[in-house]
């Protein structure tokens, strides 16, 4: 009797699992749906869900008519590849010396980050946009890779800093002991114990840029230099021609990528998310 | 007396093994204090130069006179920014939007999350597809979000019309979501909702999971309800992720931008308009710095207050 009453239980969650997980994704469901139908069936009332016939008409006018959508496809690409290849250098090795090291100023550092945790970008936007205009910085890659690495590196350290922490000091000693320099011990016997670690650096700054827009509307005014996030809204603005159709095919495009990424590295991405007490 | 005979042939031991002497260790100290900030220093360098440095700049910003295209070089001017903002009624409605969204949004992305939380948290089958799926508006950037969304609550060919109309047979609760002065807000808070809410999930769901199991059978033992146990065990038990969640969605919240600029950009009128979008304005659309970046500061201080004031209600005992 009782058994079967848990089962139940469990057949009734797992239909309200369902239910949530279907209202939830119920937007990127639609568009995507939308991207394989026929522009009129898209325009004519009552509307439909399902479409009528799958049509690959969208995707081609994305390719072949929206030469701006590969621009801000690899612009993201770009920034999100060179804003990692910064992130995860650096904060490994401050994350390494935070976290298993003693020196002075330690402290200091640690203060600072936990402070910069909890301003809101917004402040640094204008400073930055200062300088980015004396460095002749605006509309380039690098004008949001370098802004994007400072951001995200005072999360980086502390992911970092927990990781190196948690490794039992017999191997760090016995390296010493073997005869390893202080950089021989980090990279090659502690840094291969702290791929959870990196995994989660990876995921969290990788979704941090390319979602990233406030900074990349207020850097990058010209197309050439537009990531995703920015582009896209603003093709809509520009001009009226600009359909649902297209719209929607390039929407699911540029979600593809960083889905993927995702469902790859989701275990990683709470992992971090608890060890960094989260930052938006 | 013990203790000092045995800790003396370690210490030699020790000094066999990396061969310096007594003389050396002031060398060797140094060197590990100089090794130590070479791993630290890049890092160091860089937030000193993208973060602290404008940091710094951007207070000094706040406290003057700076028309980008105009002035030279800012001129300080005191608090005069600050006072500007309070007789400035631009500012003063987009404070009390924010205020809107942020007690909008907060209730309902605790209870949510905390009750999809409860309810996912069982061995069931499927358990980390829904995971994903419920994570994974987490990946969809939020501008992108405000276009799918400007559509879905479009007037005429929006999804969400339709569904009112034809599937569910309420065609009175059509409306033109973004273009009334009503519901243009609380359409906004939904998308913020939509792309939050996994979040909170999540981390209520590692929160359960680390309440020991211990807990649970001395309640059983004692014979609790299915309600007291919720109330008594479990929520007690959850109040470290109550802090992490909290200060999360209020953070969220305050910040609230994207969706904004794409989906209404602070109109219709001033019905959205919100701190990050005005200081925004202010900077970029009509290059007073300086009044931008007191309304950015004004906005930090609100952020801090409130996780802070959070934070002293929620705080885990010690021990």
């Amino acid at each position: 009797m009782r058994k079967k009453n848990g089962n139940k239980y469990r057949v009734l969650i797992f239909i309200i699992g369902v239910l949530v997980s279907l209202v939830i994704l119920s937007p990127i469901i639609w568009i995507i749906l939308t991207s394989f139908k026929d522009v009129k069936e898209i325009y004519s009332i009552p509307l439909t869900i399902w479409p009528r016939k799958f049509v690959w008409t969208n995707y081609l006018a994305v390719v072949k008519g929206l030469p701006e959508f590969p621009v801000y496809f690899f612009n993201t690409i770009k920034v999100t590849i060179g804003t990692l290849l910064l992130v995860l250098p650096m904060s490994a090795a401050a994350g390494y010396a935070l976290g298993r090291r003693e020196f002075p100023g330690k402290a200091a550092i640690n203060l600072f980050i936990i402070a910069i945790l909890a301003i809101p970008y917004l402040v640094f936007l204008i400073p930055l946009y200062i300088i980015e205009d004396v460095l002749n910085m605006l509309d380039t890659n690098i004008g949001l890779i370098l802004p994007y690495t400072a951001l995200n590196l005072p999360l980086g350290i502390m992911i970092m800093q927990g990781a190196y922490r948690e490794i039992p000091s017999e191997l760090e000693d016995s390296a010493r002991i073997d005869g390893a320099n202080a950089f021989q011990t980090w990279f090659q016997i502690m840094t291969p114990l702290v791929i959870t670690g990196l995994a989660a650096v990876t995921i969290f700054t990788f979704v941090a840029v390319w979602e990233e827009y406030l900074f990349a509307r207020t850097f990058m005014l010209n197309t050439s230099a537009q990531t995703l996030a920015v582009g896209l809204p603003s093709l809509r603005v520009e001009s009226k021609s600009w359909a649902y159709g297209t719209l929607s095919a390039a929407l699911t495009l540029s979600l593809l990528p960083i889905s993927f990424v995702f469902i790859v590295l989701r275990k990683y991405f709470v992992e971090g998310m608890l060890r960094g007490s989260v930052k938006g | 007396m013990v203790k000092r005979e045995t800790s003396k042939p370690v210490v030699n031991k020790i000094g066999n093994v990396y061969g310096f002497t007594m003389k050396k260790r002031d060398t060797r100290k140094r060197k590990h204090i100089m090794v130590s900030w070479l791993f630290v220093l890049p890092a160091v360098l860089f937030m000193a130069a993208f973060l602290l440095y404008p940091l710094l700049s951007a207070l000094r910003i706040s406290f003057s006179e700076y028309n980008f295209v105009y002035s030279e070089k800012p001129i300080f001017n005191g608090i005069n920014n600050y006072i500007q903002l309070f007789q400035d009624p631009h500012f003063i409605v987009s404070f009390k939007n924010t205020i809107y969204y942020t007690l909008v949004f907060f209730p309902l992305f605790m209870f949510v999350s905390l009750c999809l939380a409860l309810l996912l948290n069982s061995k069931v089958r499927g358990n980390s597809v829904f995971q994903t799926a419920i994570l994974l508006p987490i990946v969809v950037p939020l501008s992108l979000a405000g276009i799918m969304f400007t559509w879905i609550f479009s007037q005429d060919f929006g999804i969400l019309n339709h569904l009112l109309a034809n599937v569910f047979h309420l065609p009175q609760l059509q409306h033109f979501w973004l273009g009334d002065i009503k519901t243009a807000m609380n359409s906004l808070i939904a998308v913020g909702l939509w792309k939050y809410i996994g979040f909170g999930i999540i981390l209520f769901l590692s929160g359960l999971k680390a309440i020991s199991s211990d807990i649970y059978e001395a309640a059983k033992v004692d014979g609790v309800n299915a309600w007291q146990k919720l109330f008594y065990v479990t929520l007690p038990n959850l109040k470290g992720s109550f802090l992490l969640v909290g200060i999360w969605g209020i953070i969220q919240a305050i910040k609230v931008y994207d969706q904004v600029v794409v989906m209404t950009n602070g109109g219709p009128g001033t019905a959205t308009s919100v701190l990050y979008l005005y200081a925004w304005k202010n900077a970029f659309s009509f290059f007073n710095m300086g009044k931008g970046e007191a309304i950015a500061f004004f906005t930090a201080v609100l952020a801090i207050i409130i996780s802070v004031i959070f934070n002293l209600i929620l705080r885990p005992e010690k021990g």
